[in-house]
């Protein structure tokens, strides 16, 4: 990838940042406090998901995952391209690790498992009869290729991000892989499954 | 089970990013949008990226909250 030019105030934000002393121990801190906001401004956002939660546990999370984002900005400094603001290339940072902090931390005393029983909610409520026969069939035909075709992890992976809409991250560190990881694992599921239900006859549905 | 069921369950076909080249083009993206460039040189230029974004749920929320937060700095609540 090719190094674009950045703006001023990017330009300005490397220069401190690459210094020695107090000019960047002075960016640090504004990096940190800018950090700092956005792992706060994701919190509040997703304050409907962590009901329950005591505020004073949900603001050490943001600490520590401005931390942990602050080393990864300092330390992938040189891979910044110049391609976004430096601020909003840094943020994306504090939002990965804040973002998956707070997931991991409403699924924490949850369990991951295969749960067959979640094929006969898929259904919709009440459709016209012959909607309903055609709804039926499908899910049958699905159903029957995650057995046929997946293999077992493809089938954990598959059923508990798409129907059970676990996080991938968060199921990314029960299983002890990275988030690229499930993510290729739930692609190639998903690819295994329009092919076999293209097979079944409902290719143009999938297409 | 309708189109939309089955699109959110089997996801788009389109060629995917993936998760990790998504997360490199994230800010890239979401500048492109806060400058306002052309909706359709967005899509263009970041296909394989809004395919994966369509396709993962976490990934999407992430994006949420990063062009959130840069509304809000752009309306001073930043």
């Amino acid at each position: 990838m090719e190094a674009i030019a950045p703006d001023q105030e990017s330009a300005d934000w490397l220069r401190d940042l690459r210094h020695t002393g107090a000019s960047r121990d002075h960016a640090i801190a504004r990096l940190h406090a800018l950090l700092l906001r956005v792992a706060r401004g994701v919190a509040a956002r997703r304050r409907p998901t962590l009901a329950g939660r005591a505020g004073e546990e949900i603001d050490d999370l943001c600490v520590q995952a401005t931390n942990d984002a602050l080393m990864a900005v300092l330390a992938k400094l040189d891979t910044y391209r110049g391609a976004a603001r430096f601020t909003t290339w840094a943020c994306k940072f504090a939002i990965f690790e804040t973002s998956s902090r707070l997931r991991r931390h409403a699924w924490r005393q949850r369990k991951i498992e295969i749960d067959d029983t979640v094929w006969d909610r898929l259904p919709d409520q009440a459709p016209a009869a012959l909607q309903q026969l055609e709804n039926d069939q499908v899910i049958l035909a699905l159903h029957r290729a995650v057995e046929e075709h997946l293999t077992a992890r493809q089938r954990l992976i598959f059923q508990s991000v798409t129907l059970d809409e676990v996080p991938i991250d968060v199921l990314a560190e029960r299983l002890g892989a990275s988030r690229g990881a499930i993510y290729k694992t739930l692609h190639d599921a998903r690819a295994k499954l329009r092919r076999a239900l293209t097979v079944s006859g409902y290719g143009e549905r999938v297409s | 089970m309708t189109d939309s069921d089955l699109r959110r369950l089997l996801g788009l076909p389109d060629d995917d990013a993936g998760c990790d080249a998504a997360f490199g083009v994230f800010d890239e993206y979401c500048d492109a949008v806060r400058r306002g460039d052309p909706a359709a040189d967005i899509a263009a230029r970041y296909a394989d990226f809004l395919t994966h974004v369509s396709n993962c749920t976490t990934c999407r929320e992430d994006l949420e909250s990063l062009l959130a937060i840069l509304r809000d700095e752009e309306s001073g609540r930043g």
